[in-house]
């Protein structure tokens, strides 16, 4: 079994507080998207709903925020103790683009403040609050950008990474890939996390007014979120791309050798995604006058992806890495001759984009049957808030998962091949220790957002109520 | 019902089509992948019954729905994780190290820039060229210098690398013997004696 390394060490620490570091700025980057997306949306359509969902979200970033705040100076202290080599390079190398994190990081939440306390006064004048809105989530992925110009530099730093310029630095090969897969994925993130909240109201609502407010916003989380999916592949393979660009030894290790199990993997959990969402439209669709006529589509889409992600899954072998021996006879454990082609690169390219056309099909149909028939909102089966329920379980533990992956591709450096990982512990961790591990952050993460979900959401409505 | 019959059937057929196919057919799948395809086809027939399965009212009590919600959480997790642990694993290098810490530290002294072994040499992905590439030296090391020890061979390498200069490669290792202390070598042995 996989827990051999022991337990509690640096880069276990690390780790952890990384990726809770990650997770929370994921939420408090997209989330606001979505909420002035949202805004915008009530002011256009005057529902008024959306008015509702935009502020209740809003309520929950500002928690989150500091929780974000919490965790990134965790890891600071972390990496300033423990790796004190890499963090004298890295603040010395960046010193100037900290600065203006900092700088940044401090107008960011100061907007934030002034986004939610003015909420109320500019009622009156909507445009001006998007502009703040729009202001701050501009802000935030500045923000974002700059430290993704420091987490890629260490897997693609330009040549001579002392000398460097601080501009090649920050952009480096792998900048722009970066920034697009983590800009689009946390808008996906932030749609499913308001998906989540909405089903857990939704579920533990009595009254049928609140019901149908919550499926509501539960339909429109997952359908921003859905929105942002459907393009992040193309995201991430400009992103790997870029990387295989770079250097071809990276590309080796992450698809053929010891990383290569770990992709097979991610398939899984991205085929859970989109069949997730499929079944959500599935499920909820009956619940639209006329919408039952369009299921017959459905299950086609749902034969479609099955058959996809039978191709994406379909591994080169069965081998954990390119030196492993095989314990039986290796025609038991590679790929049939006559069958190779399912298990390369056009077959999986293929596969995927397969998977993404029909999830954007159905998805069209779903508009479509809205369109022409009456909603009844409220009275959606129980089984799609609970699948609303399932999609951010999976979103968080495929982000909780590819983060090592995209740490751990560097292999023995900490800068590639500039700063060599001296640590004991610079190994690639099996893939079964690697999934427990991100489990244990995932569920760390959701006890936390429940708590902060709980304060924001259920306390504060209980008042509001009585 | 029907579900159950396909669900057999495709596989009663994932099993069996092996057998009749010959070894040269070049479509014969392993048992590990038999094994993936019918956890798939498992998988396949569990979405279409929910597809088919009645519809769920709200639940009468918060606990229930907060109950349920958790379960989903942890079954979810929990199958994604287990699923992760039956995949394919490699040993961690952790593992072979956690007793042999002389190893640990002879692997931090290689790639250590005061020492410089990584400039010239790589290990798996990582190091320079201008020395021959040390993944597997400990093998290598074996028919090397007929007569001398896989150790006897990697300790003349460290002392005196001019002793036998690997082709194709310049003789310009310079020797570590009095660069670094004993007990450095010691630990860098140790990490070589680990790259098989
Ligand atoms: C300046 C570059 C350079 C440095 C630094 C260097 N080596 Fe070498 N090494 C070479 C070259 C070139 C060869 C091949 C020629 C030879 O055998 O002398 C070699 C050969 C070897 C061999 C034999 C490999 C074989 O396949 O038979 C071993 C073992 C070795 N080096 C280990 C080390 C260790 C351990 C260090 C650090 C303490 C080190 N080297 C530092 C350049 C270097």
């Amino acid at each position: 079994m996989p827990p051999d390394v022991p337990l509690i060490n640096d880069r276990l620490v690390l780790w952890v507080v990384a990726e809770l570091h990650l997770l929370f700025a994921a939420f408090v980057l997209g989330a606001p998207i979505f909420i002035v997306i949202c805004e915008y949306l009530g002011l256009k359509t005057r529902d008024e709903r959306y008015e509702r969902l935009a502020k209740e979200t809003m309520k929950i970033v500002a928690i989150a925020y500091s929780l974000t705040a919490l965790f990134g100076g965790a890891m600071t202290f972390v990496l300033v103790g423990k790796y004190q080599e890499f963090s004298n390079f890295i603040f010395q190398r960046f010193y100037p683009i900290f600065g203006l994190y900092a700088l940044l990081l401090l107008a960011e939440s100061g907007l934030m403040y002034v986004y939610w306390y003015t909420w109320d006064a500019l009622a009156g004048r909507k445009r001006w609050h998007i502009s703040i809105g729009v202001l701050l989530n501009v802000l935030g992925t500045l923000v974002m950008f700059l430290m993704n110009g420091v987490g890629s530099f260490m897997l693609t730093p330009p040549d001579s990474p002392a000398t460097a310029t601080v501009w090649q630095s920050l952009n480096n090969a792998t900048w722009t890939g970066l920034n697009l897969h983590r800009f689009v994925a946390n808008i996906s993130f932030g749609g499913f996390m308001v998906a989540l909240f909405a089903a857990l109201m939704f579920l533990t609502s009595k009254k049928e007014d609140d019901r149908a407010f919550y499926d509501w916003m539960g339909y429109i989380g997952n359908f921003i979120g859905v929105a942002a999916l459907v393009v992040l592949p193309v995201a991430g393979y400009i992103y790997t791309k870029e990387i295989f660009a770079y250097d071809a030894t990276i590309s080796t290790l992450l698809m053929a050798d010891k990383l290569a199990w770990f992709f097979v993997m991610q398939g899984i959990l991205v085929g859970f995604l989109f069949l997730g969402a499929v079944y959500y439209m599935w499920l909820s669709i009956q619940r639209i006058e006329g919408g039952a006529r369009f299921r017959t589509y459905i299950r086609g889409a749902i034969w479609a992806c099955l058959v996809g992600l039978a191709v994406w899954l379909v591994p080169q072998s069965f081998l954990p890495s390119l030196t492993a021996e095989p314990s039986g006879p290796i025609s038991e454990v590679t790929i049939p001759e006559k069958t190779i082609f399912l298990g390369l690169m056009p077959a999986k390219g293929l596969a995927v984009s397969a998977i993404v056309v029909v999830t954007a099909f159905v998805y069209f149909l779903y508009r479509q049957a809205i369109a022409t028939g009456k909603m009844a909102w409220g009275r959606i089966d129980v089984k799609a808030q609970l699948v609303l329920t399932f999609l951010p379980a999976v979103a968080v533990f495929t982000m909780a998962f590819m983060g090592p992956i995209r740490e751990m591709a560097r292999g023995q450096w900490h800068i590639f091949q500039f700063m060599p990982d001296k640590t004991p512990y610079s190994f690639i961790t099996p893939l079964g220790y690697t999934a427990i591990v991100a489990g244990a952050i995932t569920i760390i993460f959701f006890l936390l957002m429940g708590a902060i979900f709980w304060l924001g959401f259920k306390v504060g409505h209980q008042k509001e109520t009585t | 019902m029907r579900i159950i019959l396909i669900v057999v059937a495709v596989i009663a057929a994932i099993w069996v089509a092996p057998v009749l196919i010959s070894e040269d057919s070049g479509l014969k799948f392993g048992v590990s992948y038999r094994v993936l395809f019918t956890l798939f086809v498992l998988f396949a027939g569990f979405l279409f019954y929910l597809l088919r399965a009645p519809e769920w009212k709200p639940f009468k009590s918060t606990p229930r729905a907060v109950g349920s919600v958790g379960l989903v959480f942890v079954a979810v997790i929990g199958a994604i994780v287990l699923l992760a642990n039956v995949s394919p694993q490699f040993a961690s290098e952790g593992q072979a190290s956690t007793g042999a810490s002389s190893g640990e530290r002879g692997k931090a002294a290689f790639f250590d820039p005061g020492v410089g072994c990584f400039l010239c040499h790589t290990v798996a992905t990582s190091g320079g060229t201008r020395g021959p590439d040390l993944t597997h030296v400990a093998t290598v090391a074996a028919n090397r210098r007929p007569g001398l020890s896989v150790e006897d061979y990697l300790k003349e390498s460290l002392f005196s690398p001019g002793a036998y200069v690997v082709a194709t490669f310049d003789n310009i290792m310079p020797p570590f013997g009095d660069r670094l202390s004993p007990e450095q070598l010691k630990d860098i042995l140790a990490y070589l004696m680990s790259l098989r």
